[in-house]
């Protein structure tokens, strides 16, 4: 009788750091999962620091660290959206570079749409959808600098540059946290 | 092109990632480049390529090297991807027979895990099979493959919400249960088709309940508009329910009085044909209020007390929006200008398509039988319907359009039997040609091409009557030559007197 207690004793005290790391995975992220998440994206920095800029990233396990890049991301193309069709409604531009903007702005609108989809794959656990829609969102805004390339007379806009970069940015980390939950 | 869902046992992880990449790749480009499809796939072992040949053998796409090498998603795998979801979010488990084909449906009997039996109505907008004169020309001519696809899901859509919809205010619908893309999952209807039905115990009772269902849709400012006896079911017990409605419109529709009159003539149309039912000065609404008749007593639009807002309200909680609802009345309305255009083009156009409504619009073999025959125009909607189900039938029928020509004097409803048959066949086996064939009188004389092929063709008439007279009369000879016959008898006591 008495050496049953001690072996259940002994497992107790055994398993407790097991449990103890098992919750800390999944309940909730610590710095040490932020870092060790984001070593695996292709830009650890810009994760990390957006991550680390949510105040909910204090609580969220890894699916929740994908779905905060994802909102960023998200933001990201909207504002963009949002630019554009500013941009387009200026006075003074010519109609063909209204008519290329146009066009991006449908473009943005795209990806916009597609990481919706990819966070509403998030909610159903569809991870590998999630990350389909994620590349795709990538994809859409690269055709509108080839429309801006492919007219003589016009130059592609820094500002659409640099935003465009921040989003590809997003979306490819929040595709590699994807890929470490599949 | 036929749903063989056995297909879908063999099919990889990776075969659907790259699925479901060239559908994200066709929301940007018409035909997906092989390498954006690799892009956005990113397999981690690469092998896009041999994946994408793994799909093609199975025709779940489409390879098109015209513009640039690339790839498109073809209804099958646009019916995969929506099945494997549907299948993951638990809503079926498994694909039973086809039960019905539509104009631009096809359905099927599904089964989720309790064994409970489902349909699965697929959209197919823009299949070439119902659309047999008109789509082999110029169908897709302004448009991509992939707006059907889009069109499709927005036709699924519609119809999910208006389900959704229409069961939270009573109607007699199907239980609409879940909505994936192009297809549309309801609870199955027990019960018989009304076209079907050849006697009923109280005939008088159904009718009324139908009448009262197109009247209280007016009043929640709906419209069905392809309100006829094949969207009724009805069970052993003369319950009905009304089915499919991805074309319903809202009463501010500019032709809402049209749609309206024409679903009620439907049902009158029917019911005093089949049940030989004559119909008094008023119609009572299933509520038991009283409803404005005109002198045939069919009820009146204008009389209606509608509410317009039905349909932002109900329809956006399902995810169908206005903008939604625009651009499928925008691409109905397009179809109904564009084939107007065309018919001008390429067809006689004898000046009636003004009359033509959205349901017909949407079905090209029904527009050119109408371009045709100016006499059948009032025709009711059950010709147009009972033509396409037999259209189907009858694909492979023979040149019989000799015969299609000398039926023109007959009846409304002894027409739409003949039509029925003679039209298909006209359309389909003889395309355009028979058209012309009817409509010669009306021809453009500026066209010299089209004149000579259309003087030919009355030549080729002309004979093939000339023929048939002399086969009769030949017959008729030989007959009298028996001298035992009646007509022989006849003539000997005729030449007597």
């Amino acid at each position: 009788m008495a050496s049953a207690t001690h072996f259940l004793l002994a497992l107790l005290l055994l398993s407790f750091p097991y449990f103890f790391l098992q919750s800390s995975l999944f309940v909730s992220a610590d710095q040490e999962l932020i870092q060790k998440t984001c070593q695996g994206t292709k830009y650890p920095d810009l994760c990390i620091s957006t991550i680390q800029y949510d105040p909910s990233s204090s609580t969220a396990d890894k699916k929740g660290l994908a779905v905060i890049v994802l909102h960023n991301a998200t933001a990201t193309a909207t504002a963009t959206y949002m630019y554009l069709s500013n941009e387009g409604a200026k006075n003074g531009t010519s109609p063909e570079f209204q008519k290329v903007i146009k066009y991006c702005t449908d473009k943005y609108g795209y990806a916009r749409n597609a990481l919706d989809g990819s966070l509403q794959d998030m909610a159903s656990d569809q991870y590998d959808d999630a990350a389909l829609e994620a590349s795709a969102a990538v994809e859409y805004p690269k055709s509108c600098y080839d429309e801006f390339t492919m007219r003589s007379g016009l130059t592609y806009p820094v500002e659409l540059a640099q935003r465009e970069k921040v989003l590809e940015h997003l979306c490819e980390v929040a595709v590699g946290i994807l890929s470490l939950l599949s | 092109m036929k749903l063989n869902v056995d297909v879908l046992r063999y099919l990889s992880k990776d075969d659907f990632r790259v699925l479901t990449a060239v559908e994200m790749g066709m929301r940007n480009h018409e035909i997906v480049p092989s390498e954006l499809v690799d892009r956005i796939a990113s397999l981690k072992h690469g092998g896009t390529y041999k994946v994408l040949k793994n799909l093609l053998k199975h025709k779940l796409l489409h390879h098109d090297s015209s513009k640039y090498d690339g790839f498109r998603l073809t209804y099958l795998g646009y019916d995969f991807l929506a099945i494997k979801t549907l299948v993951n979010r638990g809503v079926f488990t498994s694909v039973g027979r086809q039960i019905g084909v539509g104009k631009e449906s096809d359905i099927f009997e599904v089964a989720n895990e309790d064994g409970t039996i489902m349909a699965m109505k697929l959209h197919r907008l823009g299949r070439v099979s119902f659309r047999a004169v008109k789509s082999k020309r110029d169908y897709l001519r302004h448009r991509s493959s992939y707006s059907w696809l889009y069109l499709s899901r927005l036709a699924a859509l519609k119809e999910f919400a208006f389900m959704k919809a229409l069961e939270e205010h009573g109607f007699p619908v199907p239980n609409a249960v879940d909505c994936n893309r192009h297809c549309v999952i309801m609870s199955l209807v027990q019960g018989y088709p009304l076209v079907q039905v050849k006697q009923l115990q109280n005939p008088e009772i159904v009718f009324e309940t139908i009448i009262g269902i197109v009247v209280r849709l007016a009043e929640h400012g709906l419209i069905h508009c392809d309100f006829n006896e094949f969207n009724i079911m009805i069970d052993d017990d003369e319950k009905v329910t009304m089915i499919d409605f991805p074309q319903m419109v809202s009463v501010s529709h500019r032709n809402a009085q049209m749609y309206f009159d024409r679903d009620v003539d439907c049902i009158f149309k029917f019911f005093s044909k089949r049940f030989n039912m004559s119909f008094q000065e008023k119609t009572e609404d299933v509520d038991g209020s009283q409803v404005d008749t005109d002198d045939n007593g069919r009820p009146c639009l204008s009389s209606i007390e509608k509410t317009t807002s039905f349909l932002d309200k109900e329809l956006a909680a399902s995810g169908f929006t206005r903008k939604d609802q625009d651009v499928i009345e925008k691409f109905i309305d397009g179809e109904i200008e564009e084939d107007q255009s065309s018919d001008d083009e390429e067809t006689v156009d004898e000046g009636h398509n003004s009359e033509l409504n959205e349901g017909n619009i949407r079905d090209f073999n029904s527009i050119h039988l109408l371009d045709q025959r100016d006499q059948t125009l009032n025709c009711d909607q059950k010709c147009e319907e009972e033509d396409q189900q037999l259209c189907e039938a009858v694909q492979s029928s023979g040149p019989e359009t000799q015969d299609a020509i000398n039926h023109q004097t007959l009846n409304c409803d002894q027409k739409c039997e003949e039509e029925d048959r003679q039209f298909c066949e006209a359309g389909q086996s003889n395309g355009p040609e028979t058209q012309d064939e009817e409509d010669n009188h009306t021809v453009n004389e500026d066209d010299a091409e089209l004149m000579k092929r259309l003087n030919k063709q009355r030549r080729r008439a002309i004979t093939a009557a000339h023929r048939g007279r002399k086969t009769l009369a030949s017959r008729n000879s030989y007959k009298d030559k028996g001298g035992n016959s009646q007509n022989s008898k006849i003539q000997k006591q005729l030449s007597s007197w």
